[in-house]
């Protein structure tokens, strides 16, 4: 067989691979959208109608989460809103990564160009990683009890900090690793004190590396669903957790379930779409570049 | 900025460990002191519901008695995390590597397809839990599906029986995670040399050959970080899987993680619940020390 | 071991584009049996493309390619029985320097005994015995560069295409290899292709040169005639080191003599006088002429150019004096030591048997 029936072959196979898994892969989504968009007779398929498509779409669903009204208003005990979780997360989310980004950067500048922390610090923090959430959890958890800080701001802020601070050295550390060490050098025969050196003339060139971890650690506050469920219960639960508490509450109204989870959902697709490019670098900690 | 005295100029290490200070203060605060805590707390029986952790009643080695011996629960969930973890990541690695072999060539859409495929893995845990708790429910679109390829009324119940509930844990993580997968392998394969796979072409050996012989063996490192990485994450499984069976029905789902969050924050017994974190804990570090640190060094 | 003797390979108007980017244009020529044939040019020109399709790695756009009167323009590789040779050599650092050798035939399906007997040989011929048991990995860069040879040898290939296979060495190690490689083609009568982007191994090796420039085929032909008998310009310039010194001229009628004004100096170049009226398009030339042909004098001599000297590089077994001339430079180069010191006022006189002349139009005229 020659090259060019060759090559015609593996397009096809090629095709006939993607379209049905990628169908298959953004199916799940595609479904939680368009329910979410459903009014409520479409909510669940028929025997003749599965109902893949909707007919007719509507933003009620949406609405009703920020304000339960009508007929939905009776058929659920559901007195609770949108408003409190979606705050909370945008909160809690971009306090911590902003407060992680600044300890970590200074940390992983500190790594990268002194070895700071040691040779193994980076392989410490992996370590970090390893251990199941729930054993970290109950710690944390005594502590906060005895200083009061459960179900708070403050709590639950430096909690994501601390534990999204691997991450951020992990990725930042690959970001200044980049840069070659002449740059410094070259400041500082320039005149430049090391601050001086690490503020003015490496930061700004690492600022792509500082957005894109930005929004690396964000999504990783966003998600956190073990963190949030132990450690707050009134104030200040985050989205996540309003999907696993609303379960009950709502029953069978598909709709709101849907749109509540798109919520949840979206901000962090669309960053993720984004930093596309950089996944390989975050999920790796920094051990595997593309 | 604050000013910084002369001696700075001079000493660029101090200049080092004052960005690092930071670090340290919080890491120690908030990681040291409880972890202290949590050791002592494990030889007590304390539950918050008795009182103050310091006053607990102290019982030695009680609880790590009672976790090896007494407790069937335990073990249990960690041979059933164990298995669906295996099960998981390895359907991700075989997924993900078949995927990314597709995509390294250019073609038309492909940018297109990389950010289908990349989606779920970016979707939130717990939305994902809830995505697919939606799914299968008894009257939702898994079984309508299900209905119109058979021809028949199908109305499975995921949820109720434990080997189908499980099977919808496993769906759900590698939905969730073969993109991850799929990402790693293919920055592998981009990253190959091409020489030695067009040397092998012009030897005479056909793409599964090629495959086979020289791509395989390279990515051999790749392969094992990605599947270490993967592993020790899905270990932890727990935010998909809560959300979608709560452990049940009854605990034919119990998560290791999921175990510990019942037994630490349904039961309260956050002393034993202590010992069964350290027990982890020193597992884990034993895990890591013999293999992972291995193939750290070998890099 | 009865290798099989090297076949013809000829190319007919070859041609690659990506995208609307041509590599490579309309190259036809053909390697006889046997032939040591060089493709020579700078980076980009498109020699490695030509490889890569000869190779059946890359599919041209258009064109033919043909192994022993087959056309083989759209089999896959394994249909070819091409040896390539990597400029990094590509050795399969996993696996054994024996496994490397049985790889292509392995592939082939023959029998273990086979396979042994002929890695053996092969190992002979290339002094790899020692290092049969040692991966890929492990070995020096000798050794590696054998190997990649040994690989391609064993499958008994119609011909063999090099990439560059020396430009990983330093100089001493690269004028050894260049002697042994073409001892071992005349020993076992390949066919080769030898790509590279270094004149002086090209004209040490090769039977024939074929040298390239973006893409197109600008001369093919012996060492001798692309060095005496240049083309075009590109050739000429390419060609030799140090490069041939090239001035802007025109060409006037005066008193019967046809003479080549450079503005600083003039020459009578009547005796080309047939020539140049047929091939000039007009009166626009750039003369040629290589250092190693102009000799120099202390003395005034007739059809000499005055010149100042500018730069003085004592090579050991030659000197480069730079020239000025005027607004232009002219290199000479002399055997021995010559010592001139800066400003000095010397004479050169051009080998008129050597000279060129150059159309704008980059053509070549005469000798």
């Amino acid at each position: 067989m020659d090259l060019r029936t060759q090559k015609k072959i593996v397009t096809v196979l090629r095709y006939a691979i993607l379209i049905p898994v990628t169908v298959i892969l953004l199916f799940p989504i595609y479904w939680m959208f368009t329910t979410s968009l459903k009014p409520p007779e479409e909510w669940t398929p028929t025997p003749t109608n599965p109902r893949i498509i909707p007919t007719r779409i509507t933003l009620d669903n949406y609405v009703f989460l920020f304000a339960p009204f009508g007929v939905m208003e009776t058929f659920a005990q559901f007195r609770e809103t949108i408003h409190m979780p979606l705050a909370n997360s945008l909160i809690l989310s971009g306090s911590a990564t902003v407060l992680a980004l600044i300890i970590g950067t200074c940390a992983a500048y500190a790594m990268s160009r002194y070895k700071a922390g040691g040779e193994f610090a980076p392989f410490q923090l992996l370590m970090f990683r390893m251990f199941p959430p729930i054993a970290i959890i109950v710690p944390i958890m005594i502590l906060y009890s005895a200083l009061k800080w459960l179900d708070t701001a403050h709590g639950m802020i430096v909690f994501y900090t601390v534990v999204n601070m691997p991450f951020v050295i992990w990725l930042m550390k690959s970001f200044f690793d980049d840069i070659p060490k002449d740059i410094d050098e070259a400041a500082m025969l320039d005149g430049c004190s090391p601050p001086q050196v690490f503020f003015k003339v490496i930061l700004p060139l690492v600022k792509p590396g500082i957005a894109v971890t930005f929004l690396f650690i964000f999504i990783m506050c966003w998600s956190d669903f073990l963190g949030a469920l132990v450690l707050t219960y009134r104030y200040w639960f985050t989205l996540p957790i309003a999907l696993s508490k609303y379960q009950g509450l709502f029953g069978y109204l598909y709709g709101p379930m849907a749109a509540t989870g798109v919520i949840a959902a979206v901000p962090c697709m669309v960053i993720g779409i984004i930093i596309q490019k950089y996944l390989v670098r975050g999920f790796t900690f920094g051990a595997v570049k593309r | 900025m604050q000013n910084k005295p002369v001696s700075w100029y001079k000493r660029p290490e101090k200049f080092a460990l004052l960005l690092i200070i930071p670090l340290q203060i919080i890491m120690n605060l908030v990681g040291l002191f409880p972890l202290i805590a949590e050791i002592y707390v494990s030889f007590t029986d304390w539950s918050p519901t008795s009182g103050e952790w310091y006053l607990a009643r102290f019982i030695g080695l009680e609880n790590y008695y009672r976790v090896f011996f007494r407790d069937r629960l335990f073990w249990e969930a960690i041979g059933r995390t164990l298995f669906l973890t295996v099960i998981c990541v390895f359907t991700e690695f075989l997924l993900g590597l078949g995927l990314a072999l597709l995509f390294t060539d250019n073609f038309f859409g492909k940018r297109f397809f990389t950010s289908a495929i990349l989606l779920p893995m970016m979707v939130v845990p717990a939305a994902t839990g809830y995505m697919f708790f939606m799914m299968f429910q008894k009257d939702g679109p898994v079984n309508a599906i299900l209905s119109l390829i058979t021809g028949q009324s199908i109305k499975v119940d995921w949820f109720v029986h434990g080997d189908t509930a499980m099977f919808t844990i496993y769906l759900a993580d590698v939905w969730q995670w073969t993109p991850f997968m799929f990402l790693l392998m293919l920055s592998g394969l981009l990253a190959l040399p091409q020489d030695p796979i067009n040397a092998a072409k012009v030897l005479g050996a056909s793409r599964l050959q090629v495959f086979r012989h020289v791509i395989l063996p390279m990515m051999k490192p790749l392969i094992a970080i990605a599947l270490l990485l993967r592993g020790i994450e899905a270990f932890k499984m727990f935010d998909a899987a809560y959300i979608m069976t709560h452990g049940g029905p009854g605990t034919a789902t119990q998560t290791v993680s999921m175990y510990m969050l019942e037994i630490g924050f349904r039961a309260w017994r956050l002393g034993y619940v202590a010992a069964e974190a350290l027990l982890i804990v020193l597992a884990m570090l034993l895990f890591a020390w013999f293999i992972v640190r291995p193939i750290f060094l070998k890099r | 071991m009865e290798l099989s003797k090297g076949e013809k390979l000829e190319l007919e108007e070859l041609t690659k584009y990506f995208g609307n980017f041509c590599a490579v244009d309309h190259l036809t020529l053909t390697v006889q049996p046997g032939e040591f044939l060089c493709l020579l040019g700078p980076s980009g020109c498109g020699k490695t493309t030509t490889l890569n399709m000869i190779a059946g790695l890359l599919e041209p756009t258009y064109g033919r390619i043909l192994i022993g009167g087959r056309d083989v323009t759209y089999l896959p590789p394994k249909e070819r029985k091409v040896g390539l040779v990597f400029q990094s050599y590509a050795v399969f650092t996993h696996m054994t320097v024996y496994e490397n050798l049985a790889f292509g035939l392995k592939i082939r399906k023959l029998t273990k005994e086979e396979i042994d007997k002929k890695v053996k040989q092969v190992a002979h011929i290339l002094q790899l015995e020692d290092v049969l048991h040692v991966k890929g990995g492990n070995l020096n860069l000798d050794q590696t560069q054998r190997t990649a040879l040994g690989r391609a040898l064993i499958i008994e290939p119609a011909f063999f295409l090099l990439d560059e296979p020396l430009s990983n060495l330093d100089p001493a190690l690269r004028a050894v290899m260049r002697v042994k490689l073409k001892q071992l083609q005349k020993e076992l009568s390949q066919t080769v292709v030898y790509v590279t982007h270094d004149q002086l191994e090209a004209m040490s090796m090769a039977d024939r040169i074929a040298v390239m420039n973006a893409g197109k085929l600008q001369q093919i032909g012996t060492p001798d005639e692309v060095y005496n008998k240049p083309a075009n310009k590109f050739v000429a310039n390419f060609i030799g080191s140090p490069t041939m010194n090239f001035i802007d001229c025109s060409l006037a009628e005066k008193n019967g003599h046809i003479i080549l004004d450079a503005g600083d100096f003039t020459l009578d170049v009547t005796r080309f006088g047939e020539i140049l009226k047929k091939e000039t398009c007009g009166p626009e030339v750039i003369m040629g002429i290589r250092p190693e042909h102009i000799q120099v004098s202390r003395e005034p001599v007739k059809n000499a150019i005055k010149g100042k000297v500018a730069l003085v590089e004592p090579l050991g077994t030659e000197t480069i004096l730079t020239m000025r001339v005027g607004g232009k430079e002219i290199k000479t180069l002399l055997l021995g030591t010559y010592r001139a010191s800066i400003g000095e006022e010397l004479y050169l006189i051009p080998n008129m048997d050597r000279l060129h002349i150059i159309d704008k139009k980059t053509e070549k005229v005469v000798v």
